[in-house]
């Protein structure tokens, strides 16, 4: 720790400069007429008022008391509160991404076995990727319903669209000497898929894991803005509509650390699968 | 024993111009021979010998491996690249195991022979290693030992030293002979190197053009050190391939400052 | 959308070079796929009937409402049809976009030069790379009230830190010895950056800016749906509250026609500025 302020003093301020900003902020932005909304809401609002006030979002009559039936707002209940909607948030999250995951890559895989069908799937594939996929959100919901369902294939197909063009991609960037040099020792066809094409692949796969976190994340919230009405997204539509803003942060840094989290997750992951790779040690250090 | 018969390969340009890598190329290789195979580089011996391989197809003749044409690629042709092509997600030991994973041999099996071609290549040691730790002279020997080790009876070789320090490259010339000479199988070397052809090989074929320009035996005693290439024999071949390369000849020119 | 994830991504050519004699055939091929995309679109249409209407019909109305429209009128939508709306949303994303990629470029070139400068963008680039952007909008409403500022704030911060994250790792991936070489030719600092380093990253900072433009149709969508007066998600959202699948399908469908000509364009200058980099084939 001591090591670490050492080299990195700077960073160190600007943190501490960055929330003592935010507090001094706090206090001199403009009151706002409602005592629940302060423009910029101070860190002593936040994980006062504001984590308590997350007790609203418990809507089960038990374990503790409701505030939306009358029931009294309490720690407790801000507790189960978040732990209910981030399970909720995270099992969506982590299932969509399984599943885009997994058919997009065996999709592109297939879609790779032959030139024609590569070249035919050009367009539709460009088309589908530039659409942009949170504009799509109501689309879902309309098609699927606000049901963990709807918000299960958002998130799957945001992520599969993306592993799609990737795998297509990473297959036809895979050197062909690697390939030749495994047919001259006797490979048949799905021997080179499994044992050359699919490792060889797997860098460029685990750099969309990266990529496709993030868009998860966005994915699962924005379905959880418009469609299910459970979940970290909806408690800040919820926090939104009243302009419970010291909520809204108090979600916000909920989610940064949950980013921060799932991160750090994929990194160790990749670290193990990719510890072949000549860049590893470099590259996996960045952040 | 490879036989190419009327071997011709017509390549389009991308700028529409016809190239003709090979010209009606007939050649017959023996059993346990080393043939180098040596010309200027764009001249067809890399063409040559990817045919053999079967990874690059004929634009007419053929080409028959023990009296069968050969169609694609097969277990009784080995080889090995300029290239890297040790596979970087396997270990040193894998690598080798592969060829004998593509013939369904049993585990045990293709770790007692991993082992014994990393034996013979001075790595054997190094079984557990990845490739990255490996320097690149040494991945060569793990792809050397991968071709053998695959139990072709035929190994062709497209320039594997070419990209490697002189020093490195003649202690793997070293190797390869003494390999050569254990298990007496066929060994097909493209090089663009005069000296590399007069320590390696029993057999030089001259590639000019897309056409067989010369085929010189090369009666040298082993080992083929320097005295032994500087011998009479020796620098006739020697000169005798040169002339084929047809080497400009620099011309007076003004001086340049 | 959390910004650090697209670093990540390796640079890789879209779509393999052609030569010219093989032109003809990859345009037949591209439109025999535009084809194949709207049989297949049919074909979904005839299997899940009015929840999926068909391509003949969405393109008709992105038409017939895109100058005026009487169905927006009804809505409660500024009079206008599409027309105002998509350039409402395209004004957002390229200035956004624009401004964004400036400063993130600037501060990323910066960082990379100076260990300091790096230190003090990194935690601010840490935690706006990671939280997903979406996230923060409530608040951007909030500061900015229901405007055009709070969408192209936003997209801003976004295309910001994708800049600063691709600048970064451009100069990193920038062999030194250009750089080394340029100095023993005698170039100052100021000239090497200017004429070595900065052409150097182009074709990184390009995958940037394209990365961030394609975000920032969706961002500037998804804050028109929580809450602008303007913008095509204010009409899709809007559409979408009174179950009308067509009108808001074309609203999507012109969305995805502007971002796709954008790219084009934006592809087309990348081109042009690093046409001296060897093409894959």
């Amino acid at each position: 720790m001591t090591t670490f302020l050492r080299r990195n003093w700077i960073s160190a301020i600007v943190i501490v400069a960055l929330i003592v900003g935010w507090e001094v902020a706090g206090h001199l932005a403009p009151k706002s007429p409602l005592r629940e909304s302060p423009i910029v809401p101070p860190w002593e609002f936040v994980f006062g008022r504001a984590i308590i006030g997350l007790s609203d979002y418990w809507k089960f009559p038990f374990w503790a008391p409701v505030p939306e039936l009358g029931g009294e707002q309490t720690l407790l209940g801000a507790g189960l509160a978040v732990g209910y909607h981030s399970l909720l948030t995270l099992y969506r999250l982590v299932l969509g991404l399984l599943v885009g995951a997994v058919g997009g890559v065996a999709l592109g895989l297939a879609v790779s076995r032959s030139p024609l069908a590569r070249a035919l799937l050009g367009p539709s594939l460009h088309l589908v990727r530039t659409c942009p996929l949170l504009a799509m959100t109501p689309l879902f919901q309309f098609w699927l319903g606000g049901t963990n369902l709807a918000a299960i294939l958002f998130v799957a197909y945001g992520v599969g669209v993306i592993y799609l063009v990737g795998t297509i991609n990473a297959v036809a960037n895979v050197p062909v000497k690697f390939i030749e040099s495994a047919l001259t020792m006797g490979a048949t066809k799905s021997m080179v898929y499994r044992a050359v094409v699919l490792p060889a692949i797997l860098p460029e796969l685990f750099s969309s894991i990266f990529l496709t976190l993030g868009l998860a994340w966005s994915a699962v919230i924005g379905a959880e803005y418009i469609g299910v009405d459970s979940g970290i997204g909806r408690m800040i539509i919820w926090s939104e509509y009243f302009s419970n803003t010291g909520r809204i942060a108090a979600i916000t840094i909920l989610i940064i650390v949950y980013a921060f989290a799932s991160y750090a997750v994929c990194r160790r992951v990749q670290r193990r699968m990719l510890r072949w790779h000549p860049q590893a040690d470099r590259s996996l250090a960045a952040i | 024993m490879i036989k190419v018969i009327n071997a011709s390969c017509l390549f389009r340009h991308t700028s529409g111009e016809e190239v003709r890598a090979l010209d009606d190329v007939s050649l017959a290789i023996e059993v346990s021979e080393f043939v180098c195979l040596l010309g200027r580089s764009g001249h067809g011996k890399s063409t040559l010998l990817r045919s053999v391989a079967g990874l690059n197809p004929l634009t007419s003749g053929r080409i028959e491996v023990d009296g069968a044409v050969v169609r694609g690629p097969g277990v009784e042709r080995g080889m090995v690249f300029q290239e890297d092509t040790v596979f970087p997600w396997m270990t040193v030991q894998k690598n080798i195991e592969f060829g004998l994973r593509a013939q369904n041999r049993a585990p045990h099996e293709r770790k007692r022979e991993a082992a014994r071609w990393l034996e013979a290549v001075g790595l054997a040691r190094f079984g557990e290693s990845w490739p990255k730790e490996l320097s690149g002279g040494m991945r060569k020997r793990v792809a050397i030992a991968a071709a053998f080790a695959g139990g072709a009876p035929i190994l062709l070789m497209d320039e594997p030293f070419g990209a490697l320090d002189y020093v490195t490259r003649r202690d793997l010339q070293s190797l390869l002979i003494d390999l050569w000479q254990r298990t007496r199988r066929t060994i097909v070397f493209v090089t663009h190197d005069v000296e590399e052809a007069l320590v390696l090989a029993e057999r030089v074929i001259v590639m000019r053009r897309g056409r067989v320009a010369d085929d010189i035996p090369v009666p040298l005693a082993r080992p083929r050190d320097e005295d032994e290439r500087a011998s009479r024999t020796g620098v006739e071949i020697s000169k005798r391939i040169l002339h084929h390369l047809a080497l400009e000849t620099p011309v007076a020119a003004p001086a340049l400052t | 959308m959390s910004a650090t994830a697209f670093v990540k991504m390796t640079v890789s050519p879209s779509s393999l070079r052609i030569s010219g004699a093989e032109w003809g055939r990859q345009l037949a091929l591209n439109l025999a796929g535009v084809a194949l995309f709207l049989l297949a679109w049919q074909g979904a249409h005839v299997l899940v009937g009015q929840y999926l209407p068909p391509p003949a019909v969405v393109i008709q109305a992105a038409y017939r409402n895109l100058w005026s429209s009487p169905h927006f009128v009804g809505l409660g939508l500024p009079a206008g049809g599409y027309w105002p709306h998509l350039v409402s949303t395209t004004g957002t994303a390229i200035l956004g976009c624009a401004i964004g990629g400036l400063v993130g470029a600037a501060s990323g070139l910066v960082s990379a030069h100076s260990p300091t400068a790096f230190q003090i963008a990194r935690p601010v680039v840490g935690v706006l790379g990671t939280v997903p952007i979406l996230v923060a909008s409530p608040f951007f409403l909030i500061w900015f009230g229901v405007s055009d500022t709070a969408k192209i704030v936003l997209v801003c911060l976004y295309s910001a830190v994708v800049l600063h994250l691709y600048a970064l790792r451009a100069v990193e991936h920038l062999h030194p010895s250009f750089q080394e070489y340029a100095r023993t030719l005698g170039a100052s600092s100021r000239r090497i950056f200017f004429w070595v380093s900065l052409p150097g990253c182009m074709p990184e900072l390009f995958g940037g800016l394209r990365t961030a433009l394609g975000a920032a149709w969706g961002l500037a969508a998804i804050t028109e749906l929580l809450g602008t007066d303007r913008g095509i998600g204010r009409v899709i959202i809007t559409t979408w509250g009174v179950q009308d699948i067509t009108l808001m399908m074309a609203g999507l469908l012109l969305l995805c026609l502007v971002a796709l000509a954008a790219d084009a364009l934006l592809m087309a200058a990348r081109r042009h500025v690093t046409r001296w980099m060897p093409r894959t084939s």
